[in-house]
């Protein structure tokens, strides 16, 4: 039976049995309509779902020590190989932020500004450069880089070029969840030991936040999620410690897919995995930096909110001989470029885009939820 | 200053918009669905302009008129109420909340992003670029006069303009077209029921839909 590696939640709140119920307030403890698929199969929804094989998590090297700048250029390694295989441009979905930018730094410390000036294209519009303007002057406008405009989706992926883009920063760096901990806890929650308790306190606080789907949920129901949780988070085969760890493995574990794929759902013509492979490249969705985000490294955060991303904003300041671009913090922009864009809702395992589901036909009886 | 829809018939007033910035455009959208009405524009020197909305004129009859120091409006001549005009007031009250978030969503998720400099200045960018051609090294005196200014090449600044304008075009052409699209299907309600489904669809496609 086919499964979906990709969903949107909300389509399937006509499902009222109690399970369905329950994982959808999961869901919203993760992000409003964040398409939640765990990659270690703790988790089993009560939505056929799964993760293709491309995307799942990579094996632990007990030796790794990479460090950040050192995934950057090997992921940088990777694209430019497969540049010189295919023998097309490599064209950077550069929003501005933090993500792309590293990405773009990382070929230019590798290649130099010469050759990857004749290799990279960027593609951006007006926003990215509201984002991040000193990138612009400094980089991109300055040095003539080829532009390219991103305010029509559908017709990326055609075969024609390697798109690289931020996708998956988020997820192996913590994302903005980890914001509660500091809005609850101040600096002190980043190194707080992970208790369930205190993931009890996240889950009733995140579910009464949400946008779509009915916000607020009972104890009972937030014991059972909490629960649920938390083994699938004891199961995890890197040791967990602190709060941070903890909801930056949810983060990398179980939100993954719905960033690998949620450009690709804006795209108009049939995509295969073939493609995937060869011209679709996420820059943070290596092995190496899911490796990287999972070693007790030092490299995640200095204790507290605004040290968020430290080590790519570092990383960009090496590239660009200052420290200006220390001043840069998360700011989730991509929101404003993919509104009111086209998309499917639902993409299942043999890559067939779904624009309508039939909700019934892909429910899981036996499931977490029960 | 407040915005109102009127209908031809006997001026009298089918709905208040009292949303800065927003009041136009959702008036605009209701004149394309009820046929025979036009814009108007109350004043605060008439002593019911803080009273004047759509509650208040739910059970009143208010006409519109153009005399000096009445404030755009009045008390309606009760002899001037008919049913044709009634009709119009209860199907804009059925338009006005799926009208109002559909501005609300377009707004807040894609138009709000875009600059303004005090001059409208897209038009003025487009101008610019389109009568350069970049590949002859042929720049019009606006794009190299920008260029002097910033100190940078006239290419860099053909291309930093381009980006601008294509920028806020696509914004406003995606919000143009999904604004026409809802509109069309905002024309057609008739009842509570239908007002709900275009709600609910406006909600699904422009809100919950662009959660990413």
């Amino acid at each position: 039976m086919k499964s979906l590696i990709f969903q949107t939640p909300v389509k399937f709140k006509s499902l009222a049995s109690s399970d369905v119920q329950l994982w959808l307030a999961m869901t919203r403890v993760m992000s409003d309509n964040v398409s939640f698929i765990d990659r270690t199969g703790s988790i089993n929804a009560p939505i056929r779902t799964s993760t293709h094989p491309s995307n799942a998590l990579p094996s632990i090297d007990s030796g790794f020590n990479m460090s950040f700048d050192e995934c950057v250029i090997d992921r940088v390694k990777q694209i430019y190989q497969k540049h010189l295989e295919l023998q097309v441009p490599i064209r950077i979905q550069w929003s501005g932020g933090i993500d792309s930018t590293s990405a773009l730094m990382g070929f230019i410390e590798y290649l130099g500004m010469e050759t990857t000036r004749n290799c990279v294209e960027i593609i951006m519009n007006h926003s990215s450069i509201m984002e991040n303007p000193m990138v612009w002057e400094q980089v991109i406008r300055k040095e003539n880089f080829k532009i390219i405009n991103s305010s029509h989706f559908d017709a990326l992926l055609d075969g024609n070029s390697i798109i690289v883009n931020g996708e998956c920063g988020d997820q192996v760096q913590g994302s903005e969840m980890l914001r509660y901990l500091y809005i609850n806890f101040g600096d002190a929650g980043f190194d707080m030991p992970w208790t369930e308790d205190l993931l009890l306190g996240f889950v009733k606080s995140r579910s009464s936040s949400s946008l779509l789907l009915a916000p607020g949920i009972n104890d009972a129901d937030a014991k059972k999620i909490t629960d649920i949780l938390a083994k699938q988070a004891r199961n995890a085969p890197v040791e967990i410690d602190t709060m941070y760890r903890l909801l930056a493995w949810y983060n990398l574990s179980c939100k993954w897919n719905s960033t690998y794929y949620r450009v690709i759902t804006r795209v108009n013509h049939t995509i295969t995995p073939e493609l995937l492979s060869n011209y679709y490249f996420p820059f943070f969705a290596s092995d190496n930096f899911q490796r990287w985000s999972m070693t007790d490294n030092g490299e995640k955060h200095k204790g507290n909110w605004t040290t968020y991303k430290w080590k790519a904003k570092d990383y960009v300041c090496k590239i660009l001989g200052n420290q200006e671009y220390q001043a840069k913090h998360r700011y989730g922009s991509l929101v404003h470029i993919l509104a009111h864009t086209e998309r499917c809702i639902a993409i299942d395992d043999e890559f067939n885009f779904y624009n309508s589901i039939v909700p019934e036909e892909w429910y899981n009886p036996n499931n977490s939820f029960l | 200053m407040k915005q109102f829809l009127f209908d031809h018939s006997n001026w009298g007033i089918i709905c208040v918009f009292n949303q800065h910035g927003r009041a136009r455009w959702e008036a605009s959208i209701m004149r394309f669905c009820i046929l025979d009405t036009n814009f108007g524009m109350a004043l605060p020197v008439n002593p019911e302009y803080n009273a004047l909305n759509n509650s208040y004129i739910k059970d009143k009859f208010f006409q519109r008129t153009l005399q000096a120091g009445k404030g755009g409006f009045m008390p309606g001549v009760q002899n001037e109420l008919n049913d044709l005009y009634i009709q119009k007031r209860e199907l804009a009250s059925l338009m006005y909340p799926p009208i109002a978030r559909l501005v609300e969503l377009l707004h807040n998720r894609s138009l709000v992003n875009l600059n303004e400099y005090g001059a409208p200045m897209d038009d003025v960018l487009a101008h610019e670029v389109q009568t350069s051609n970049p590949e002859a090294d042929q720049f019009s005196p606006g794009v190299m006069e920008y260029a002097k200014t910033l100190g940078i090449t006239n290419q860099q600044a053909y291309t930093e303009l381009k980006i601008e304008y294509e920028t806020s075009y696509a914004f406003k052409m995606r919000s143009f077209a999904f604004m026409k699209m809802f509109q069309s299907k905002i024309r057609l309600i008739q009842n509570k029921a239908d007002s709900d489904a275009v709600l609910a669809e406006i909600n699904s496609k422009l809100f919950i839909e662009t959660m990413i």
